[in-house]
């Protein structure tokens, strides 16, 4: 009999060595890929890192311009820093949350380690550290461009950006221990979950559309300044609370600025904050995991997620697309039947109707600044609508095909080309995304009383962007197809996810860029500083849709082609 | 039926499979036997258009499996060694699915899943869903989807695992039944040499991807100088595998 394990063992080197067996086969895994798609790497890793050196330009110029503006300038980065940082630490804790109820409690693993002479919470430290990462390594790779861009923008010196690299591990650790502690919450409600689904559904809906017409209430003509006096604008901003002082993000970017304005023992005090919330969440999620964790892994195997006897349910019988139909009733009923989906869906449906409540404050009838500021709002929506959907496709269209998993047997061995399985699987989401484009921008240039020139640039600039968007997610998904993950956020958060995201991004910001052109000619005319070319205009129009057929067209090619080929 | 033309599958620098080359009848039972990893699976995983050859092809109905794959398929149903099935849909959903993308018509379907339930005896879990299965229950489904539309080649891999005494006797006798009267041709790979003993009409052993026997069990005992003896002896003799056990404790 060998020596039972002291803390340290239990707590920190076990958990470690585990980690350390588990990323072994991530290199494993790239080898076993075979030289042809480890090639196909390499454009998208250039473009990846081009998104990130773009990110990181995009900020510092913002940063520098800002700053130029004076005390409303300092007053915008202060509340905009906080705003981004709460913006990471929500989407982190979410991320986090929805992978843990699988990590956790519902990997295959587990099983394995339970059977293993391993105390219960060196197994849970080992596979909350593995979520952690999982979940935040995407944060990472999108805050270091802004937060250098801020830096380097500000002028900082080294000791700043050795504090602000500080703050940041503080908050994102912050955010996993938290999504890691409500997990537990969520792993014990997923049975009520599932049973009250329609009810709850109908609730969060029913808050949501009251929210949105209680919105109409306090529109922006009430609330914000005149925007044609620059003394009112700067009061405005200086009285902005855009983050709680409740939010982590308000915490970091006090730590931070205090620090930058030399302010130690304020930014000391915040950064003590952080520091003692992590380390009482860390001691809660322990003593929670100690006494809950295998009692909450029996319950999600044995009780919590189990499968009740239901009403004889048949499957449609279409006279119409009869294997499209088939298809599409199956999908339609996995995505029902599986609650983590359909969670993970309303988180993003949350993030969407924040984003339509901020759209309805714009001014809709400032006198001579209403065209100027709804075309640039519209303008900033082409881009936040682009990465809401490049979000959408990365949940929904990305893992479309590796959601088969292994029954992906009874689809192949089916007297059925393999590009027409294909085909069947993408031909419903493309409708599905380009009718929610259609409809989103149709609804959004309404709320902006957008001109009809910028109306109709947004629209066919949008349709044709998600187009490409859709095509691109589908294709690289379909191409490093995962059979064995049946967890779409562990999907979406993939390797092959996160280097499509970077490429969409790229693909986006270009798009943002060639729109700009007209756009500008828009403001110039309104000023009444030069004419708006409507020939122009149509000509990048022209240019941005012909792309996008034929980027689709060959993404769809290549596709096709890998997957005829591919060995299952 | 089936042909198999020189088949090879590497995987890198592994040979999986090496030059095998045989033909099935109509109607006829084909025991695919070797060792674990020998190249079985990636065998049946070729024939059902799930794998791609590195050389040779393989003709269904004179269909070749890759170039004209919508006739070959057309006559065959797969059953995997591990029996997946789509968690979140019912066992009847699944068997619905089945059929309606084999084109099936409905009420075709409808019949024929009642009988096919009933002959497996499940009816009882056709409302639940799969994911709550057990691993037995889950062979039965698959052989279900597999038999629903009618094919006329059958391809199996590993059909006995995970089923109780009287349902591999069931699968026996069904399989012995719908080659004798319904002539459908059965592929099937196994480690059950009792099973092969019994039922199959041809044997084929395969060892490290090389097909080293084939024929009938009086053509493999002549192959291994062996009168009267049991399959399992003329196997290891075959395969090389008749190991001297021992073990430090």
């Amino acid at each position: 009999m060998s020596n039972s394990p002291g803390n340290f063992d239990t707590y920190l080197r076990f958990p470690l060595k585990l980690l350390g067996l588990r990323f072994k086969s991530i290199p494993r895994g790239f080898k076993t890929l075979g030289i042809g798609r480890q090639v196909l790497f390499v454009p998208f890793a250039f473009v990846a890192l081009g998104f990130v050196a773009l990110l990181y330009i995009i900020t510092r110029q913002v940063v520098v311009f800002t700053l130029a503006q004076g005390d409303a300038g300092t007053s915008i980065l202060m509340n905009g820093l906080a705003t981004v940082m709460s913006s990471l630490f929500f989407l982190l804790l979410v991320s986090t949350l929805i992978t843990a109820t699988t990590t956790l409690f519902r990997s295959r693993e587990t099983i394995w380690l339970f059977g293993q002479p391993i105390k219960p919470i060196t197994i849970y430290i080992y596979k909350a550290m593995e979520t952690s990462l999982y979940s935040a390594w995407i944060m990472f790779v999108l805050a270091i461009p802004i937060l250098a861009g801020l830096v380097i923008g500000v002028g900082a010196g080294t000791l700043s950006v050795l504090w602000m690299v500080l703050l940041a591990l503080l908050l994102f650790a912050i955010s996993c221990v938290l999504g890691l502690l409500l997990a537990f919450v969520l792993v014990w409600a997923l049975p009520w979950i599932q049973r009250y689904a329609l009810v709850l559904l109908t609730v969060v809906l029913g808050i949501g559309i009251y929210s949105f017409l209680q919105s109409r209430n306090s529109t922006s003509t009430n609330l914000l300044p005149d925007l044609n006096s620059f003394s009112a604008v700067e009061q405005y901003v200086n009285g902005l609370q855009t983050s709680s002082p409740l939010m982590p993000g308000s915490w970091f970017s006090l730590a931070f600025w205090n620090f930058v304005h030399g302010n130690l023992s304020q930014a000391l005090y915040w950064a003590a904050l952080m520091l003692t919330s992590l380390l009482m969440g860390i001691e809660v999620v322990l003593l929670v995991a100690k006494s809950w964790y295998m009692r909450l892994w029996w319950y999600a195997w044995g009780n919590g997620f189990a499968t009740k006897k239901r009403k004889l349910a048949h499957m449609l019988h279409s006279p119409v697309f009869p294997r499209m139909v088939t298809l599409l009733e199956k999908d339609a009923k996995t995505f029902v039947r599986d609650t983590r989906q359909w969670l993970q869906s309303l988180s993003l449906l949350g993030l969407l109707s924040v984003f339509v409540l901020l759209l309805r404050q714009v001014p809709s009838h400032f006198k001579v600044m209403q065209a100027m500021f709804a075309t640039m709002v519209a303008y900033l929506s082409f881009a936040t609508v682009g990465y809401f959907f490049t979000t959408f496709a990365l949940r929904y269209v990305f893992p479309a095909m590796s959601l088969e998993g292994r029954s992906f047997w009874s689809l192949l061995t089916l007297p059925m080309r393999r590009s027409k399985v294909l085909l069947l699987k993408l031909i419903p989401l493309l409708v599905a995304m380009l009718v929610v484009a259609l409809l989103g921008t149709v609804f959004i240039n309404s709320l902006l009383g957008l001109p009809q020139e910028i109306a109709k640039l947004s629209l066919i600039a949008t349709l044709g962007v998600v187009l490409v968007i859709v095509f691109l997610t589908f294709g690289v998904g379909t191409i490093w197809i995962n059979l064995k993950e049946n967890d779409p956020a562990k999907l979406s958060s993939s390797l092959p996810a996160i280097v499509c995201t970077m490429v969409v991004f790229g693909y986006l910001t270009l798009m943002v860029v060639a729109l700009a052109v007209p756009f500008d000619q828009y403001f110039k005319s309104i000023f009444g500083s030069g004419t708006f070319d409507q020939s122009l205009a149509n000509a990048i129009l022209t240019g941005i849709v012909g792309s996008a057929l034929i980027l689709s067209g060959t993404l769809w090619l290549l596709t096709a082609k890998l997957f005829e080929g591919k060995d299952f | 039926m089936l042909e198999i033309n020189h088949l090879s599958k590497r995987f890198g620098k592994l040979e999986a499979v090496n030059d095998v080359h045989l033909d099935v009848k109509d109607g006829e039972i084909f025991g695919f036997l070797g060792p674990n990893g020998a190249g079985k699976t990636t065998t049946i995983k070729c024939i059902a258009g799930l794998q791609h050859p590195s050389a040779g092809f393989i003709r269904i109905n004179g269909h070749d499996v890759h170039h004209d794959p919508l006739q070959a398929k057309a006559a065959l149903s797969y059953i995997p060694d591990e029996p997946y099935l789509y968690e979140k849909l019912s066992g009847r959903e699944y068997l619905e699915l089945v059929g309606q993308l084999h084109l099936m018509q409905h009420e075709d379907i409808q019949t024929r899943i009642d009988e096919l339930l009933k002959l497996f005896g499940i009816e009882e879990y056709q409302a639940e869903l799969t994911e709550g299965y057990s691993h037995g229950t889950r062979q039965k489904f698959v052989f279900t989807a597999a038999l629903l539309p009618r094919p006329e080649l059958l391809l199996v891999d590993e059909p006995l695992v995970g089923l109780d005494p009287q349902n591999a006797h069931l699968v026996k006798e069904l399989l012995r039944l719908i080659a004798r009267d319904h002539h459908v041709t059965i592929f099937m790979s196994t480690h059950t040499l009792s099973l092969a003993q019994e039922i199959c009409d041809r044997i084929g052993i395969i060892h490290r991807g090389r097909l080293v026997a084939l024929g009938t069990l009086a053509d493999l005992q002549q192959q291994a100088s062996t009168v009267n003896q049991n399959l399992e002896t003329m196997y290891l003799k075959l395969t090389g595998e008749s190991a001297h056990v021992q073990l430090s404790w």
